[in-house]
């Protein structure tokens, strides 16, 4: 298989990858390792010598991802790159929301904390993995990072963050996608039909998410998509069409 | 009147008085780093208690020593998670115990005071530079490159009056450092700055901006005031008065910088005495003098002369601890320390900004 583009990431990466197989994008990778792990020093990135995993596990799915994609090294993948790291800020939000707060509500106990604030948090949680991205681009990738769903109860403060963490990334070179336009509801979070409500997971969107963020990729980077718009529209229409690609893989498969 | 304190017997009142009562043996005999007993707090640091600190930038130095040794350091206003620890102070976290950034006077600590007990309404200045950055005038140094937003401005500083009302009530010490006796002021507000307009931020207009040398009185006033704040707002609370052993780094007086510094160093030491001898609640600290004065021979100073190093931080913060009773020494580093800087500049002193370009 030649694969359209390059996906590594977390475990949001793995919705991604599901909803890109079903509108038809063949891609090489996946999820590497949990997002809460990219937050313990369980990677290490230095210009001179590229990614390292301290997990064996992350070492070897990269090792199978990278040749899936036909190369060696992360700097040597020669398909478009797709990502949704840098955005591991969950653990992040939680502990920040306990005591701060961006409203400049006199009524909120919280401390007021400024954006200038939450960007220099960023910069420190967040720059290496960016200037990881920034470092692939600059070598002469092209790279596109998206954002993982809304779920944070502080609405405000997830999407502060993830504004500035498109603003970082983009001025390292790296195009961000954000779901958040079309996949968030009023209350802040994640439209229910995105939702993954399988075994009660709040953290991931499902498949339908996937697939929408990645169409949204796919026309960033000027890939063809199988997938007519219409059974994009809905979550229903997308299912449908879900179920008929299994059925005619299956049958395909059996004949 | 000497005749008259003569004791009937023949003996006079400096024949029982200790050693440490004479300069001779107490000082003159003795090596610096012999002399003992230099302090006698009213009331030794419990373990358990809970210390403020504020203050000019030698204040630092004993929050940073009370958390190493495991005494209860306020922290009010603490960094929001996520904040490594160097970006932090440069927002002005865990450097006091909230974040007023440096209070070099005692007009600016009572004003500060004022405002977070309420008694006086919180200042409408704010300062705007070309760029459209905001700024507080009383903290201008507070966030690195200023606030987007003017509202961003005061509901941080309503944060910061919450946090030292907070950090008030519950402490069981107060430690206040006192710095400066000059101090710009708004002529029309009366409201202090804690640097001159134009320095870190704002303009200077020198009609408007006034240059205040304040006097014992006026010190003694101000911080006569600040202390009934804090008691009104904690009656129980102690104080601890220090006085900053380094010089102030620049003079609009037109005295010469060291006959200025003297003036200065030696109005607040004098103020901080009458008032530790005259109220059982506030104590003094002679920071100051184990570091300025002549037997010290400037051996704790950098080359500069200004700034303190780390032998003479230790050596002053040895003292507040030894008579604290059951204090635990200095926690023995289980890795090598980091380097001492040679000029004990890693500490946010803004009063810094007003060097002269060499």
């Amino acid at each position: 298989m030649t694969a359209d583009l390059f996906l590594f990431g977390c475990s949001h990466a793995g919705r991604l990858q599901k909803g890109a197989e079903v509108i038809g994008l063949r891609v090489a990778g996946g999820a590497l390792m949990r997002g809460r792990l990219w937050d313990e020093d369980a990677f290490a990135f230095d210009p001179s010598r590229g990614l390292n995993f301290a997990d064996p596990m992350a070492r070897a799915r990269l090792n199978a991802a990278l040749a899936a994609a036909g190369a060696s090294r992360l700097e040597d993948v020669r398909l478009p790159i797709v990502t949704t790291l840098g955005f591991q800020l969950d653990l992040v939000q939680d502990e920040i929301s306990r005591r701060h707060t961006l409203a400049r509500d006199p009524d909120d106990a919280r401390d007021f904390i400024t954006i200038e604030a939450l960007g220099a948090i960023v910069a420190a949680r967040r720059g290496p993995l960016l200037d990881l991205l920034g470092w692939l681009a600059a070598g002469g990738a092209t790279v596109v990072l998206v954002a993982p769903p809304a779920r944070h109860p502080d609405a405000p403060l997830a999407a502060a963050l993830e504004a500035i963490v498109g603003r970082e990334a983009a001025r390292r070179g790296v195009r961000v996608v954000s779901p958040r336009p079309w996949s968030t509801g009023p209350d802040g979070r994640l439209r229910p039909e995105f939702e993954a409500r399988k075994d009660g997971d709040t953290v991931h969107g499902n498949a339908y998410f996937g697939a929408r963020a990645m169409a949204e990729v796919a026309e960033a980077l000027g890939l063809p998509v199988t997938i007519p718009a219409e059974s994009l529209a809905s979550a229903d229409a997308f299912d449908a069409f879900a179920q008929r690609s299994r059925r005619l893989a299956a049958r395909a498969f059996s004949g | 009147m000497c005749r008259a304190m003569t004791i009937a017997d023949g003996r006079h009142p400096y024949d029982t008085l200790p050693d440490d009562a004479f300069w001779r043996l107490a000082v003159a005999a003795k090596s610096p780093f012999e002399l003992n007993a230099i302090w006698r707090p009213k009331a030794p640091l419990r373990r358990d208690a809970m210390v403020a600190t504020a203050g000019s930038c030698f204040a630092q130095h004993i929050s940073r020593a009370l958390k190493r040794r495991g005494f209860g350091w306020l922290d009010t206003e603490p960094a929001p998670f996520g904040m490594p620890p160097d970006v932090a102070e440069s927002f002005g976290y865990g450097v006091f115990s909230f974040r007023t950034g440096n209070i070099y006077s005692a007009a600016l600590l009572r004003q500060w005071l004022d405002w977070a007990a309420g008694d006086a309404a919180p200042s409408d200045e704010l300062w705007r530079d070309d760029d459209g950055r905001w700024f507080d005038p009383f903290r201008p140094a507070i966030q690195p490159g200023g606030f987007s937003d003017a509202d961003d401005v005061r509901a941080a500083r309503a944060t910061t009056l919450r946090a030292i009302r907070r950090g008030v009530s519950s402490a069981d010490v107060f430690l206040f450092t006192l710095g400066l006796t000059e101090c710009w002021q708004d002529a029309g507000t009366g409201e202090v700055f804690p640097l001159c307009p134009g320095v870190a931020a704002g303009r200077y207009d020198a009609q408007r901006h006034i240059l205040r040398n304040f006097g014992f009185e006026r010190i003694r006033d101000d911080l006569q005031a600040a202390i009934a704040v804090l008691k009104r707002l904690n009656p129980s609370i102690r104080l601890i008065l220090t006085v900053s052993p380094v010089p102030l780094i620049a003079t609009v007086t037109g005295e010469h910088a060291l006959v200025a510094n003297t003036y200065t160093k030696s109005t607040l030491r004098a103020v901080a005495g009458e008032l530790a001898a005259g109220d059982p609640a506030v104590d003094y600290f002679p920071s100051y003098e184990m570091v300025a004065t002549a037997p010290m021979r400037g051996m704790f100073y950098n080359p500069n002369m200004r700034t303190i190093t780390p032998a003479g931080v230790a050596f002053v913060m040895e003292a507040f601890f030894a008579e604290q009773g059951a204090a635990p020494a200095e926690p023995t580093p289980s890795a090598p320390p980091p380097p001492a800087s040679p000029t004990a500049n890693d500490l946010a002193c803004e009063e810094e900004l007003l060097d002269a370009p060499q």
